[in-house]
């Protein structure tokens, strides 16, 4: 339904960009196939949904200094234009992004995107889980995105990123994003996002930084009990992150405190705080076998109100699992998770083929 | 079902062997590859990395800058470890780092593998570019510290995968054992239930499901052969006796009928005899009242009158046996205790004093339906039978009365009978002439002794009296006769010592 | 006869010096009319790991000459710095997370030439020996020497 609507967009986009000199074209195809299994379930609710088959798709153009990003995603139950980024590329450290984006405050998701093959583990942070599967955490937004680094003394480099754009709604289901292609007209609030990081090198993983978010989620379709009354929910986040890439080890950490105020329509408005972060270490052992394995944990979790409209989020999560790159490019990954959401607790093993396709 | 268990074991052993022997020297290679490919690509990006920064920084540097610290970049670089050549060549001259040697004329050769060159050393060459021309950095990386590293890692990978050997045989053991001990044990019992020995129970205590259940039926059959085995002991025990009693009964049967044979026959000629003897006895004694005292055939005529009677004393007595006599007394009730007492009484003056002669009476009040005197003979034949066999030794006679309900012998009816028990302990009757022993004229004793018809006589009243004679003799032990006599009233069980 | 030796010999050594390799160089060059003069080797660097390099507000477009395996050894070596499956996941990294441009590969020298003339823009790097075949192109500096 969505993809003739992209392909058309991307047309357009390329006649565009293809009068005079002929732009650099980049795509990158990243396919995955994944199999799950869900054993000691006691939980009312898990995932809302286990993708299956995923293909996700990145068509990158630059002519000059204009830029267009767009990466697609089409799984067994869903085709989405995840991001679309029109660029403009002031220098090789700065770049002016409009459009929709991953908000830069989202660690594992500016790094990894929707892209399999490239992240270690099969499942992301549940903080970090994309909205329509079930994130309690607005990733997608659309608004402008200003990117830049700067080197400093030693060698050391400072990255910082900002955003503000129209932030995801809060419906009964969970959080939904603004859609570029089938755009709606409900009320829409705004959410802002800065990011600073120090980093050794150039072009080093290492590093660590500060995270900032103001967000404003207004509440839209038809109350559920969970939400009866609730007009909008105002979300501040204030994060560190810490990464150490040396080979073989790869470590990351992120915390966030999150204050959410919960604004009814008639009542007072009320707030609560809580804190969530994970901590990933990866261990390479030749060139093609990776082990890893992630603790997640939320902390005063039983007592947000706003937590409490995710059901299914899991509010501490272990997973462990190998990956193995058997090929160029493809890798077979097993993991096994357990978590415990506030309906109960389930774990699972996953199983999963990922490629990429340069 | 012991080389089956052996089988097992030693089946299980082997196929874990199996996977030891295919799966250990794969995985060995395989991690061994892993190790190696991971340590020398993170030599070469390390290398790659750090030799590019050092041509970064000397690119960097002034021309006066470079002149002065070239040698001390390549002097740092040596020292911060994994270099151990280090050299930059501005054209005809070279400019080494002081801590190491420097090496020949020749210039080394670039690397682009690990372990490609034979001094185990990695070299990298990079230009740098000055502001008037170029200058080569070349920097030569120490291979052997990553080589050992692999070696080391390579021993540990031997070593763990030498442990998990070992466990796992270990484990491969204590699995078989724990497997194969309850079958064991099982075996050894069942052998035991197949050697007849039924009644081991089956148990082995094993936590293995199959195994368990393989012990819980196996006993039930084992109970059911145990019941089934106990019924057929039961059923053919039931035969064996139901099989001599009907032996006992055929036996008796024939006996019986040999002896009213006999009867029949000694009945039919003592009748004639009787016939003979009266007109002889009575002429003879006509004959002798008609004599005159003083007459000398007078002496003669009373040994004829004599003899005559001794003849017709026989003749009764073999009547008696046959029952065909026709002397034969009204019935009364009568108590058994007293004519028992009258012939003991007599036999008592009778019997040598090397005999003792003991009397019980264990049920007082007994009564009988018949003639008193027919006990009496039962009782005084009986016990002359007895002393005879004594009267060379001496010994016991024991003459008991006792009444039982329902005696259980076959060939009485139902009911209560007086018992009238004589034993005695002298040699015994010979197992071979116990069967005859109540056929007339059948006697043990020498010629002149005995006329053999005292036990045929018992025989005979004690079956006039619808009751039975029992006979139990051992050598050396006595001789127990047992007579039943049905009783007219049952008075009381009461039980006493005579 | 010793006239023949002598030829003999000459031609031998003229057969030696055809067989003896000469030295090679490798170099980054660029079209002969490109508005790129100079780039340091972290420019050169961060322009093949697929970071983008603007010169004058336009951004340069590397090309990666992979016409055979001893060069992709010293691009590995010399030019990157790192190992095959390292440089592999950096450019996937790049495009996936920022929308940068993988460099492009050409197979042949002729076609490194022609992608060269097509746009002013684009760099690579190759034998020094085959800039010589290619009067439009021009040598911005020197990467590796044997």
């Amino acid at each position: 339904m969505r993809a003739p609507r992209l392909l058309i967009l991307l047309l357009l986009c390329g006649s565009c960009a293809a009068r005079g000199e002929a732009p650099q074209v980049q795509f990158l195809l990243l396919p995955s196939a994944e199999a799950v299994g869900t054993f000691a379930r006691d939980a009312l609710v898990t995932q809302p949904y286990d993708e299956v088959l995923r293909a996700d798709m990145i068509l990158s153009l630059q002519r000059g200094p204009f830029r267009l990003f767009t990466e697609y995603l089409l799984s067994d139950h869903e085709g989405d234009l995840e991001r679309f980024q029109l660029g403009y590329q002031f220098s090789s450290d700065t770049v002016l992004w409009l459009g929709r984006f991953h908000q830069p405050t989202s660690v594992w998701n500016h790094d990894h995107h929707h892209g399999q093959y490239l992240q270690t583990s099969i499942t992301r942070p549940a903080i970090e889980e994309w909205e329509d599967l079930g994130g309690i955490l607005p990733q997608h937004f659309t608004g402008a995105l200003l990117e830049t680094s700067r080197p400093l003394a030693s060698g050391w480099r400072l990255r910082m990123a900002g955003s503000g754009g129209l932030a995801p709604q809060l419906n009964p289901g969970g959080l939904e994003p603004f859609d570029l292609v089938h755009p709606d007209h409900h009320r829409r609030q705004l959410g802002y996002h800065a990011r600073l990081s120090l980093h050794p090198g150039d072009l080093d993983e290492s590093g660590f930084g500060v995270l900032l978010a103001r967000e404003d989620l207004a509440r839209i379709g038809p109350p559920a009990a969970s939400i009866l009354g609730l007009d909008h929910v105002q979300l501040s986040l204030y994060g560190v992150f810490a990464s150490y890439v040396e080979d073989p080890w790869r470590l990351l950490a992120v915390l966030f405190h999150a204050d959410a105020r919960l604004f009814f329509d008639a009542t007072p408005s009320r707030g609560d705080s809580f804190a969530l972060g994970y901590t990933q270490a990866e261990r390479r052992f030749g060139h093609d076998l990776t082990a890893f394995v992630r603790l997640e944990g939320t902390a005063q979790a039983a007592d947000s109100r706003y937590l409490g409209l995710f059901p299914a989020y899991p509010r501490s999560r272990q997973l462990a699992g190998v990956r193995w790159d058997f090929a160029p490019r493809q890798a077979f990954t097993l993991q096994l998770t357990n978590s415990h959401t506030f309906t109960g607790h389930f774990a699972d093993v996953r199983v999963q083929w990922s490629a990429a396709l340069l | 079902m012991v080389r089956l268990t052996h089988s097992l074991w030693v089946r299980m052993m082997s196929v874990v062997l199996i996977i030891l022997a295919a799966l250990a020297p794969l995985l060995y290679l395989g991690v061994s590859r892993i190790v190696e490919d991971g340590y020398q690509e993170r030599f070469i990006n390390s290398v790659r990395a750090y030799s590019r920064l050092v041509a970064d920084q000397l690119e960097a540097l002034d021309a006066a800058e470079f002149e002065r610290r070239a040698g001390a970049v390549l002097d740092g670089v040596v020292l911060s470890g994994q270099v151990v050549f280090a050299q930059i060549v501005d054209g005809e001259r070279k400019i080494h780092s002081s801590i190491t040697p420097a090496l020949g004329a020749a210039s080394p050769r670039e690397d682009y593998t690990f372990g490609q060159s034979p001094d185990q050393v990695y070299y990298i060459s990079h230009q740098v570019r000055r502001p008037d021309h170029a200058v080569v950095l070349r920097l030569g990386f120490d291979e052997i510290p990553t080589s050992e590293r692999i070696r080391a890692t390579q021993r540990h990978v031997l070593l763990a995968i030498g442990g998990f050997v070992a466990v796992s045989i270990g484990l491969a053991l204590w699995l078989s054992a724990v497997i194969a001990r309850p079958m064991v044990l099982l075996q050894e019992s069942a052998k035991r239930v197949a050697s007849g020995d039924v009644h081991v129970q089956l148990q082995s205590h094993s936590s293995i499901r199959e195994v368990a259940e393989l012990n819980l039926h196996l006993e039930r059959m084992r109970q059911e052969l145990v019941g089934t085995n106990e019924q057929l002991t039961r059923e053919i025990a039931e035969r064996e006796a139901s099989e001599h009693k009907r032996l006992t009964l055929e036996r008796r049967l024939l006996h019986r009928e040999r002896i009213v044979a006999l009867g029949t026959l000694a009945g039919g000629v003592a009748h004639e005899i009787n016939n003979i003897i009266t007109p002889i006895l009575l002429y003879a004694q006509m004959a002798l009242d008609e004599l005159p005292a003083s007459s000398d055939l007078r002496a003669d005529l009373q040994r004829v009158v004599e003899s005559a009677h001794r003849a017709r004393n026989l003749v009764w007595r073999i009547l008696t046996f046959s029952r065909q006599s026709d002397t034969q007394a009204p019935s009364t009730v009568f108590a058994l205790r007293a004519p028992v007492e009258d012939a003991l009484a007599l036999l008592r003056a009778i019997v040598p004093t090397n005999i003792e002669v003991v009397f019980r009476c264990e049920a007082e009040g007994v009564q009988l339906t018949g003639d008193p005197n027919f006990v009496q003979q039962v009782v005084f034949n009986l016990c002359t039978n007895a002393h005879q066999a004594m009267r060379r030794d001496g010994g016991r006679i024991t003459v008991t009365l006792a009444a039982e309900e329902d005696p259980g012998e076959p060939q009485l009816r139902p009911g209560r009978y007086g018992v009238l028990e004589v034993s005695d302990t002298g040699e015994g009757i010979d197992p071979a002439a116990l069967p005859h022993i109540f056929e007339p004229f059948f006697t043990t004793r020498e010629v002149g002794e005995g006329t053999g018809l005292g036990l045929s006589v018992v025989h005979g009243i004690v079956e006039s009296m619808g009751g039975l004679i029992t006979v139990r003799s051992a050598s050396k032990l006595g001789t127990t006769f047992r007579v039943y006599l049905p009783v007219a009233v049952a008075l009381s069980n009461a039980a006493g010592a005579a | 006869m010793i006239a023949r030796r002598i030829i003999v010999l000459l031609l031998l050594l003229g057969a030696l010096a055809e067989a003896w390799p000469a030295a090679q160089t490798l170099v980054l060059v660029v079209r002969r009319d490109s508005p790129v003069t100079d780039l340091d080797s972290v420019t050169v660097r961060k322009l093949f790991l697929g970071v983008p390099v603007l010169i004058n507000g336009t951004p340069l477009r590397p090309i990666r000459n992979r016409s055979e395996p001893h060069l992709d050894e010293i691009f590995l070596q010399q030019i990157v710095a790192m190992s095959q499956p390292s440089y592999d996941r950096q450019i996937l990294n790049g495009v996936n997370r920022q929308g940068w441009l993988a460099p492009s590969e050409a197979a042949s020298v002729t076609r490194v030439a022609a992608e060269l003339n097509a746009n002013p823009n684009a760099v690579s790097f190759m034998w020094e020996r085959d800039v010589a075949h290619n009067p439009n192109l021009r040598v911005l500096r020197v990467l590796w020497s044997d």
